[in-house]
Order: C-alpha cells, then structure tokens, then sequence
C-alpha cells in the first residue's frame, strides 16, 4: 500500500478516511488534524494556558507532545494514585511523564493522592461506600476534583485530556444503552467553564485509537503499555470491543455514531440547552462546584473515608 | 512458519496470507492492533512470509 501523499511506502490505512499514509506524512498529517478540531470546537487559543492532564498513557503524552509541536502553552498534571506496588504501574507511569517533562523542558505538576488527602485510590475504594472494592469511580471522581483544583490555583484557561475518539465512542455507547441523558448532554469536544470550573477540552476526540497508538509508536513516545490492573475486563474495553465489531464490517460506523451524536445534540435533538444548566453553589469544605445539598461528592466521599478510619481505630 | 506475538501469547500461522486473513484466522481484530515487523510498522494487505515473526501491539486500553 502506497502513500496518498508521496506514493512510497505506508505505514498506516486508515479505512475509515480511505487514507493510506507513509511515517512522514502520518506525523504531519495528525497534529495538522489536531489543530483543526482545537480551531473547529474552539477549545483554546495559542494566547491561553494550556493544563493537560498525562496519565503516562499513548493517549495523553501524545497529545502533550503534540500541542508543544503545535506551538500551545502548554503545561502537564500527573496525578499519582498509587495503584500497584512499589515500582508498579503507578511508579512507572508517573517516572515517564517526568522524564517527558523533562526531555522537553515542560512544567509538569505532580498531585500524590495519599500524600495530599491521606489515602491511595486503591484504599479509597476498600474503605467508602462509593467504591465497593471497585476503584474507578472513586479514581474518575478524584482526578476531576484534583485536575480543576489545580487549574484553577495556578490559573489555567482549560484543561485538556487525551480522549480518542474510541473512548468518547464507548462512553456513549454505554450511555445510550442505559439512556443516560443527563450524562449524554454533558459529552462534548469542549465543555465552556462555569463559575469554579476551568472548561474542558479534548483535542484527541476525533482520532481512532488505533491512530494515537500508531503516532505514539511512530513518534518515539515512551508509554506505560501495561494496563491499570482496575481496568482489565471493565466495562469500557469491552464496549470498545463492540463498536470495533461493527467498524471492522463497516468502516467509518465508530465514527459515524460519535459525530451524528454530536450533531443531533446540537441540533436540540435532546434538551433545550437551558434546561441542562445545574443549580450549583460551593462546596462548604473545599469550594468547588456541587449540586449536592453541602460538600461535593469527592469532599463526602473523603468524610466516608475518615468516618471508617476512626471507627477502626476505635474498635 | 509465521509467529505472531500479542502480549504473552504466541501464534503460529502459514505463511503466504495477509496480515489481514492471519489476523482473522487468530480471531485478532485489525482493528484493535498495530502490527510491526522488525520495529516497523505494516499495513494490513501485507503478505506474511515463512520464517518472520510479527509482535503486534495492543491499542485499546480502559478507562
Ligand atoms: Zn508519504
Ligand atoms: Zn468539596
């Protein structure tokens, strides 16, 4: 298979673009792309500050690695959730984004989860009601809490993550199979910030998976390929299981679901936007937004937390 | 023979078939990996020869 552009020899055909690419010209043409959906959605300018938030994943370092090409402002959060044991995946993915940072002369913030609330995440989900043994939710919601605490602190315009388009993909998979409206209308390339929240931005949204592993291999990128052990036979893998089924028959149908979503959405298939807007207030313990009745649910899911501790302390 | 390495699992295949058909043969979807020859990456109408190893990498990942 031949490059469209030079005609010498592909690495990379992308069926669902009829586009067959060399190395060269499939590391052009992916940041090129990027910029374009960061203009399409208007996630952020070249004036902004730029907080993205790595994981030490082909994903995330790929996009920081990419909007430094591009020319952004662009800083990085590592949040260290101390999953695994010592020199495990948490150690090995947080040295990486450190070593990122560093070849490139990068500011990179470093958040440890138990040196900053007391707990790692895998203990979150033992001792709380939330998380009955099961780490993710406790682990989304903290790295929300975290990544817009630290970019409000420091001042960030937006805060962008390295979502592909098959992660958005199997999110609304999900959502749709459960009918989760509230959460579908909040699924968008770029979510505008409101009062205590930075707005959200995720470049990668319209790129396969597929692709960002290749641009990460193809780049020389040194990510973490192991997998979080929370992650193995999760929901999400196996929704992105499904819908690779259905582009494996028909390519290009990933992408169809995600973008005629987007589209129907904007075309007020699912609400009026008004009525979406929350009635939110601050949280009394750590003032950020919540519609919950006083702490926001990572402040409660933290009372939880010590609740347990001093109950077994006492037993 | 071809082997095809994925994670810890080691496949033996004839050769002379598409990186696509031995994909299907295994039951690997070309969509869920990248496959590479001596650190390079291949396209998937590439004919597999007797003798090669290809090590395909895994690009879906949770969460
Ligand atoms: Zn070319
Ligand atoms: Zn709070």
């Amino acid at each position: 298979m031949k490059c469209r552009t030079c005609g010498s020899k592909a690495v990379i055909n992308m069926r669902q673009h009829k586009l067959a690419l060399c190395k060269p010209h499939f590391l052009e043409w992916l940041p090129a792309q990027t910029e374009r959906f960061i203009k399409k959605y208007e996630m952020f300018t070249r004036y902004e500050k730029v907080l993205v938030a790595v994981s030490g994943g082909k994903d995330s370092l790929s996009l920081w690695n990419i909007l430094i090409k591009l020319g952004y402002q662009a800083d990085g959060i590592y949040i260290s959730l101390g999953i695994g044991e010592e020199g495990g995946y948490s150690d090995l993915s947080r040295q990486l984004c450190e070593d990122f940072s560093l070849d490139r002369n990068q500011q990179l913030h470093i958040v440890d989860v138990k040196k900053e609330f007391g707990e790692t995440i895998p203990q979150f989900a033992q001792r709380t009601r939330r998380g009955k043994n099961k780490a993710c939710s406790v682990c989304g919601l903290t790295k929300r809490h975290v990544m817009n605490q630290v970019a409000q602190k420091f001042g960030y315009d937006v805060l962008v993550t390295g979502h592909n388009l098959d992660d958005e993909a199997a999110v609304l998979f999900g959502n749709t199979l459960h009918w989760a409206g509230e959460f579908m209308l909040r699924q968008a390339p770029v979510l505008p910030a409101t009062p205590g929240l930075t707005r959200k931005g995720k470049p990668l949204c319209r790129f396969y998976e597929k692709e960002m592993a290749a641009y990460a291999i193809l780049s020389d990128i040194d990510y973490i390929y192991e997998e979080c052990p929370y992650s193995i036979g999760s929901t999400s893998i196996y929704y992105k299981h499904q819908m690779n089924l259905l582009e494996h028959d028909n390519p290009g149908e990933k992408s169809h679901f995600y973008l005629r979503f987007l589209r129907a959405k904007d075309n007020g298939l699912f609400a009026p936007p008004e009525i979406i807007k929350q009635d939110l207030h601050e949280c009394s313990n750590c003032g950020q937004p919540t519609s919950g009745k006083d702490v926001c649910s990572f402040c409660r899911m933290l009372e939880q937390g010590n609740e347990h501790l001093e109950r077994s302390q006492v037993n | 023979m071809v082997t095809i390495i994925l994670r810890r699992k080691v496949f033996e295949i004839r050769p002379g078939m598409t990186l696509l058909s031995s994909l299907s043969k295994l039951g690997i979807l070309p969509e869920s990996v990248l496959a590479t020859r001596n650190g390079d990456m291949l396209t998937e109408d590439e004919i597999l020869v007797d003798g090669e190893t290809i090590t395909l990498i895994e690009v879906i990942s949770g969460g």
